[in-house]
């Protein structure tokens, strides 16, 4: 709040002229002389009282003072302004009305229905009040802004059945967009865009600036029309997601409470299966908080879905999330080369590396290792399985194609070589997924010599980055009596280099392929060729490896996420002929474009995209866009506006004519108490 | 005022009284005064507190052993005693510090002189007149005699108030003018600061002049009982002083009773009785209390 002064010089011209007044009222000689015979005694009065002046009356100096004050300031004309005006529509002959139908709008209250209705009856009344010839123009915020009438017409009947058939979205709010609509719907010829909001959602008023001000330097003017909830409300589910990694077992959910009180809401977690989990869920006013749903150990995979009840705002009480194929191992190592005894072989050192806990702890936590031989590869499933390890297997060729499915549907695999793999074979049938060709096996150090350490590697990766609290000299404590040899490479876009020997010889090498990854690690994990599996750094190498790799890939096509109002594009191998896409109430247009589909969903929870047969090339948990959950206002489109155009936005009281009112009426009042004094006074006087 | 400056009702209320001379006098003449020097069939008239110097043979010795104090008897002596009536007609006299018209210090002073005058001369005193301050006054000293009454009554009658009555010169020029073992009687405000004509008063004592002062006040200016701020000045001269009544009431009556008791100190250091009295007060106790010769 500031105040402005209309004439700062009558300030400054008032306080010249009323001070010396003021001064000459407060320290004014008395008017009556006479003379007094014992002025000795008065000298030696003390000084302070020979000096002082008399005020006569401080009742009548201070009425004086305040009427020369109010007289100052009616001259210096003030005026009290702060942001926060709404300007009133002024009719300049072109308005454009923006709805803004996005899922807050449906916000309700008991007796008044849902915002939007609200903003579609105030709108209405305002286009049909227009002054005849005036041209109008709609459009709607929701989703992606889109008109409602092409451009401005001077019928308001079309304008007024546009807006009434505005309906409700479960999008977000693209207020950008529509002011651009609107204002290229003027067409730099000036006019007024009126914007019925409810002005929720943080953030969502400040990313229409830019349009604001482009909309401002060409003549127009934004009119926010504000619609707004008595007490705005509402719990929203903010996320769900199961697990972070391939040790899962729980279900996070995520509420929020955009309300000024605290809320107890009941919620149902509800599985693929058909399994349902009810709980309570307390939040704090204005707070998030955290509900953790434990799901069975067993469970089908799919696309799981949360809900809670909440009165006010529906749209986001419900929350979709993937859930995996539960109660099954993540991992499965292929055993290539058996020893003769249990620490003899690769996946002895694996599976104490994977599992340190045991087989039945790691059914509570951890990782379950399935182990088998070279033979068993067929039960390895993208569903089940997110890390496969090769150890040492020789002849790949039965099932490459079945890892190279594996790989591009987002499994992981890490290849590592021994004495007993065949270089030719696996370079050929593994070429598109190995990340650099096998040359040999190669002696690297002299027997009893000590081995080639290895260097330490970059804690910034994200398999090593564990080890930045402390351990990465244990690496140095890692050698190397021999090694796989590949051919030269150049680390590229899809091709790193993870670690290195101290000499340079690559030692971890990773390949992006399709969805999935691929490490191939030249040494071996048993005590052959080196000390590795014997070191400190070795399990919480391979458990961050498998941690790492086991995340679920976002770009994962079978496991999409969207949300309402966006578009989403699937891509899909194999023919395109009859992809459909299934939604929650049935199915929804779709597109393709080459090899991929898209589509828009309107409503949240399971969409998935079928081929002609068979089950779901792709699933996508859609929710809706939480931006729009927060009810509570934020930034009012006022103040947006007011950036960049402060003067419109300013509310204003003029103070001069109060102030002039009050001198006015202080100038009577004290020249009648002036009066009522004067009067005994004389008469006393008379008499 | 009368047509007569003395008042002859007032003459009439103290017709019984005598002026009685505190100090032995020897007179020249025999009056109706008793001489306290003939101390043998004499009448007593009071005791006195005793003071190195005084006869040992007058100390009451019957007090002294009932009260445990020493005392000195008292006796009267009929004896003539010059007067002298010293009176202030300076500019402050004429003032009237109240708001209502009543009477200046100025009459006062005057009917208190010439009813003093005429008294005194019935009663076969010599009487004089020192004319402090004024101005029309031919004659501004009248040494005290028996057949001055008419120039004092004349001097009274013509003399105008106006400029300073200059107490500490007076003091000091009476102090070598006036008769030994006298009376003075000094009617004034004392409206001069008392540390400049306090140590005069003993040029008079050494002569042994018995000093009476009949000071007039207005209790109307000691109270400053003044209903609005004014501009106040005294006609002797000086600068104006404006002045809140209100205000400064509660320090002013500090102020008197401070400079009531400075002028009973300087007159009593040098046994002159000092007879306090409002201007609008009864006459007849003042003069009862100086002919008397008791404060």
């Amino acid at each position: 709040m500031t105040l402005v002064w209309g004439l700062p010089l009558g300030l400054a011209l008032g306080v010249l002229v009323g001070g010396p007044l003021l001064a000459h009222l407060i320290r004014r000689t008395p008017q009556l002389r006479r003379a007094f015979g014992a002025m000795l005694l008065l000298n030696r009065l003390p000084q302070e009282l020979r000096r002082r002046r008399h005020v006569e009356d401080r009742g009548l100096l201070s009425l004086r003072m305040l009427m020369i004050a109010a007289f100052v300031l009616a001259v210096a004309r003030p005026e009290l302004q702060w942001p926060g005006a709404v300007p009133e529509f002024g009719g300049t002959g072109a308005v454009v009305v923006v709805i803004d139908d996005s899922m807050s709008m449906d916000l309700r209250e008991s007796a008044k229905g849902t915002l939007l209705a609200r903003a579609r009856d105030e709108a209405v009344a305002i286009v049909r009040n227009l002054p005849p010839g005036t041209l109008v123009g709609a459009v709607r915020v929701g989703g992606t802004a889109e008109r409602l009438t092409p451009e401005l017409v001077a019928d308001p009947d079309v304008v007024v059945a546009r807006i009434e058939a505005v309906t409700q979205t479960l999008s977000g709010t693209d207020l950008s967009g529509a002011i651009r609509h609107a204002r290229r719907m003027l067409a730099g010829a000036g006019g007024e865009v009126l914007v019925f909001t409810d002005e929720a959602g943080f953030g969502v008023m400040e990313s229409a600036l830019p349009e604001i001000a482009l909309l401002t330097s060409q003549g127009g003017a934004l009119v926010p029309r504000p619609v707004h909830a008595v007490e705005p409300g509402n719990v929203a589910v903010m996320g769900a997601v199961y697990g972070s990694g391939p040790e899962g077992g729980t279900v996070t959910v995520q509420v929020a409470n955009f309300s000024s009180t605290k809320k107890e809401v009941p919620s149902t977690l509800s599985l693929p299966d058909g399994t349902e989990i009810t709980a309570f869920i307390e939040v704090e006013a204005g707070a998030h908080a955290e509900k953790r749903f434990t799901v069975p150990r067993v469970g089908q995979g799919g696309i799981g879905s949360v809900q809670i009840e909440d009165g006010q705002l529906a749209a986001d009480n419900m929350g979709s999330f993937h859930l995996p194929t539960m109660g099954a191992s993540r991992v499965l190592v292929v055993d290539g080369d058996p020893g003769l005894t249990p620490i003899a072989s690769e996946v002895y050192y694996l599976e104490r590396a994977l599992a340190p806990w045991g087989r039945t702890a790691s059914l509570t936590g951890g990782v379950l290792p399935d182990i088998t031989s070279p033979s068993g590869v067929n039960i390895l499933d993208p569903d089940v399985h997110r890390v496969a390890f090769l150890a040492n297997v020789a002849d790949p060729t039965p099932w490459a194609n079945k890892l190279v499915d594996f790989v591009n549907q987002g499994g992981n695999l890490v290849i590592s070589l021994g004495d007993n793999v065949s270089v030719d074979r696996t370079n050929g049938v593994l070429a598109s997924l190995l990340p650099v060709q096998l040359r040999r096996p190669r002696a690297i150090a002299g027997p009893g010599e000590a081995g080639v350490p290895t260097q330490i590697p970059d804690v910034d990766l994200a398999i090593f980055a564990p080890f930045a609290r402390g351990g990465l000299a244990g690496f140095q404590r890692i050698r190397w009596q021999q090694l796989y040899t590949v051919d030269p490479y150049e680390d590229s876009d899809s091709v790193r280099t993870l670690l290195r020997l101290e000499n340079g010889l690559p030692l971890m090498i990773e390949r992006t392929v399709g969805l999935g990854r691929v490490i191939l690690f030249t040494g071996t994990f048993d005590a052959d060729w080196g000390n590795l599996p014997i070191q400190a750094v070795f399990m919480p190498m391979i458990q961050s490896m498998v941690r790492e790799l086991g995340v679920p890939t976002e770009e994962a096509n079978t496991r999409l996420t969207g949300v309402v109002g966006q578009a989403i594009s699937v891509p899909v191998s194999g023919s395109m002929a009859e992809v459909r896409v299934e939604g929650p109430s049935g199915s929804l247009g779709a597109t393709t474009d080459g090899g991929t589909v898209l589509f828009t969903p309107m409503e949240p929870g399971a969409h998935r995209v079928m081929g002609a047969s068979g089950p779901a090339i792709s699933e996508i948990a859609v929710n809706v866009d939480t931006t729009e959950s927060d009810v509570r206002r934020h930034t009012s489109l006022s103040q947006t506006a007011a950036e960049v155009d402060p003067d419109r936005f300013m509310k204003r009281v003029k103070l001069g004519p109060w102030a002039l009112w009050l001198a006015l009426m202080i100038a009577c009042i004290q020249a009648a108490y002036a009066l009522w004094k004067q009067r005994p006074e004389e008469a006393r006087r008379v008499g | 005022m009368s047509s007569t400056p003395w008042d002859a009702a007032l003459l009439a209320r103290i017709a019984h009284l005598h002026l009685q001379a505190r100090n032995v006098v020897e007179g020249w003449r025999q009056g109706g005064h008793r001489s306290l020097r003939t101390t043998s069939a004499i009448e007593f008239v009071d005791h006195q507190e005793y003071a190195p110097g005084d006869p040992i043979r007058h100390v009451d010795w019957k007090v002294a052993a009932r009260t445990d104090r020493l005392v000195i008897r008292r006796h009267a002596a009929e004896r003539e005693v010059p007067v002298t009536l010293a009176v202030d007609f300076s500019g402050d006299l004429q003032t009237r510090g109240g708001e209502d018209g009543s009477g200046s210090k100025l009459s006062t002073a005057t009917v208190l002189a010439a009813s003093l005058a005429v008294f005194l001369r019935r009663h076969g005193d010599p009487v004089g007149l020192e004319v402090l301050g004024g101005r029309g006054v031919k004659h501004r000293t009248i040494p005290a005699g028996s057949r001055t009454l008419p120039s004092i009554l004349r001097s009274l009658a013509e003399v105008e108030p106006g400029g300073v009555a200059g107490l500490s010169d007076a003091f000091h020029a009476m102090g070598n003018r006036l008769p030994r073992k006298s009376v003075l009687i000094l009617i004034s405000d004392l409206m001069e600061e008392p540390s400049e004509w306090g140590p005069q008063v003993a040029a008079l004592v050494r002569r042994g002049i018995d000093l009476r002062v009949i000071h007039l006040h207005d209790p109307a200016e000691w109270a400053l009982r003044l209903s609005e701020p004014s501009r106040l000045y005294s006609p002797e001269g000086g600068d104006e002083l404006p002045l809140d009544p209100v205000a400064a009431r509660p320090a002013m009556a500090a102020v008197v009773e401070e400079y009531v008791q400075e002028v009973r100190g300087y007159l009593g250091r040098q046994r002159g009785q000092h007879f306090l009295i409002a201007h609008d007060a009864p006459l007849d106790g003042v003069l009862r209390g100086v002919l008397g010769g008791r404060a």
